[in-house]
């Protein structure tokens, strides 16, 4: 039964004050007008150009509960296609990566596209002709997202034809896109051969207020900090990465009181707009003269300098700029979170940002990571025990301000001020109770 | 002859013996299993052969290991509550040609990691790297290659 799609009142019930009611986590009616409203109309991270380097290669992704492909054209573009043949249905692609060749034929009746979607051929074309199919979808070729954008070398799509442009809808956020790039001197990115996968039964929503949450790693990984410092002064002079990674989690309230944060319109975030806890990561030797040579030295150093814990490109990206870390959610149902991690290389920046970047995703994102196996373990708690009698609310009211509702972008100072994530709530209302047209693909 | 029946013998016993501390949460004996430079390596995807360069699911030496193992024991390790607990069922150990003067014994495992209410399990194949030093095996590599390692999965909390 439908309580929250024709009830703009009931889902506007769901925010409150800086509560969130535990329906918008829990309810499968409200994932499903999820993807309708919220992820089809925003600008989702499909994957990294250099991912398909050569004509015809693709990656497979699954876009809010649609099998898309990237792929390199022949004319060198980037395209998204949804993964469905436009005759019966059938996946066109299977692999999570391969080469399509020139042209995409579908295993169950050999149709064929073109890399941009256009139908090429099909079999027994002669029974179709004098028939309706002209005026069909099918003729049409394959189904494209309503809007696909390729930044700096990050893909973006939007899967509705409604929403707003890339460039209203990301705004300032795409600063730090360009940071990480231009961690590069040729401005160009190289993502990992692979990424670490993993899931999580909890809530997106969850995961991402988490993203922006200062107060939890003191007390949440006490015993991932704890063990490095014990551990770290026996083995004092091997792997200083690690330590260097690790150790910082163990940071107070206090750090994080004056790291400076940023709420953006659309539900983005920069979270340690002055310093983080990557702030003070040594030096990789070369670097910072390769860079100042690319950029001159005052884009060098701005671009070194610029290292936020988070920063959010709401509702599935969340971009570590230093270790040069993409986690890409990719939620699955109102109680299952897929989450990818990929690190990336700077082109022609020395190997060692690449390995700083994968060993970060080790020891903090991975399925194995003793960080994250606290975090995943407190999310799905509240996932479990959510539906509980009694209280049903989530409380992000630390440091409410009412008036806060009447300016679309705050500068603030202290991190732990919860309108980092009360901010996402405020874009999610916004895109909720706006009801999406009938037909949302193109 | 009988000295090489004898040395495939030991290094399939190793195999067994290694697993069982696992199973009997025997962690600071498991870990004096490795070498100096031993690393306990699990690939983020199949036929991965490289450690750098690439993720990898865990890629841990002792200070690391030991670090693991230190959490383990930490009274605020919430997400060891419920106590995890974890079983390792072991094919028959194959002894392989050796490399790099290294000898390699490698096994197919289901691994189980059970915590209140909910089990997981894992098919893996697990690749030793031995040196031998005074009359006893150290390990220079244990590799666990997942059979879904490129899936997503959930947390692994103890050793595979």
């Amino acid at each position: 039964m439908d309580i929250y799609r024709n009830d703009r009142a009931a889902l506007e019930g769901l925010v409150r004050d800086g509560q969130v009611h535990r329906d918008a986590y829990l309810s499968d009616e409200v994932f499903d007008l999820e993807r309708e409203r919220l992820f089809a109309r925003s600008w989702l991270y499909v994957g990294h150009e250099s991912q398909v380097p050569r004509h015809g290669d693709y990656v497979t992704v699954d876009l809010a509960g649609s099998s898309v492909v990237m792929v390199r054209d022949m004319d060198g573009v980037v395209r998204v296609l949804i993964n469905r043949c436009a005759h019966k249905g059938a996946r066109l692609v299977s692999e999570a990566r391969g080469n399509t060749g020139r042209v995409i034929r579908c295993p169950y009746h050999a149709w064929t596209y073109r890399l941009d979607g256009a139908l090429l051929a099909v079999p027994l074309k002669a029974g179709y002709e004098g028939t309706v199919f002209s005026q069909s979808r099918a003729a049409e070729g394959l189904s494209v997202p309503g809007g696909v954008r390729a930044y700096r070398g990050f893909v973006f799509a939007r899967l509705s034809a409604e929403g707003p442009a890339f460039e209203d809808y990301f705004g300032p956020v795409l600063k730090a896109l360009d940071n990480m790039a231009d961690r590069s001197p040729q401005g160009e990115l190289q993502v990992a051969s692979n990424c670490i996968r993993s899931v999580i039964r909890c809530n997106w929503k969850m995961y991402l207020e988490n993203v922006n949450d200062t107060v939890h790693p003191i007390s949440t990984h006490e015993s991932a900090s704890s063990s490095a410092r014990k551990v770290g002064n026996q083995f004092a002079d091997t792997m200083p990465t690690a330590m260097e990674q690790l150790l910082p989690f163990g940071s107070g309230y206090d750090f994080y009181s004056k790291m400076g944060a940023r709420t953006l319109p659309h539900g983005h975030s920069i979270l340690g707009s002055e310093f983080s806890i990557h702030t003070d990561y040594s030096d990789v030797p070369g670097y910072r003269e390769m860079l100042e040579q690319a950029h001159g030295a005052a884009r060098a150093q701005e671009v070194l300098s610029y290292s936020p814990q988070n920063v959010v490109l709401y509702p599935t990206l969340a971009v570590k700029g230093s270790p040069q870390i993409l986690r890409v959610l990719r939620p699955v149902s109102a109680g299952l979170t897929r989450l990818e991690i990929w690190a990336f290389q700077p082109k022609g920046a020395p190997q060692g940002l690449l390995e700083r970047g994968l060993t970060y995703s080790r020891l903090v994102f991975s399925p194995m990571s003793v960080v994250a196996h606290d975090d995943v373990h407190l999310f799905e708690s509240q996932q479990k025990v959510l539906a509980s009698a009694g209280n049903p609310w989530v409380n992000l009211q630390r440091q409410f301000d009412p008036e806060e509702l009447n300016q679309e972008a705050h500068d603030f100072e202290d991190g732990n001020n919860e309108l980092v994530m009360r901010n996402q709530y405020r874009a999610w209302l916004a895109m909720m109770t706006e009801p999406a047209a009938q037909e949302s693909f193109a | 002859m009988n000295q090489c029946i004898a040395l495939n013998d030991r290094l399939m016993q190793f195999v067994y013996d290694e697993n069982r501390l696992l199973d009997e949460r025997r962690f600071d004996e498991w870990f004096e299993l490795f070498a100096q430079d031993g690393v306990y390596w699990v690939p983020a995807r199949a036929g991965q052969a490289d450690k750098d360069g690439e993720p990898s699911i865990a890629l841990e030496g002792r200070l690391l290991l030991k670090l693991r193992i230190a959490r383990l024991q930490h009274e605020r390790a919430h997400s060891l509550r419920p106590q995890v607990r974890a079983m390792h069922v072991v094919q028959r150990p194959i002894v392989e040609e050796p490399v790099d003067g290294l000898d390699a014994v490698s096994c197919n495992l289901v691994y189980f990691e059970y915590q209140g209410g909910s089990q997981l399990v894992l098919g893996a194949q697990v690749r030793y790297l031995l040196r031998e030093a005074e009359g006893r095996f150290l390990i220079v590599e244990k590799r666990v290659q997942l059979l879904d390692c490129d899936d997503y999965l959930s947390a692994i909390q103890l050793f595979i």
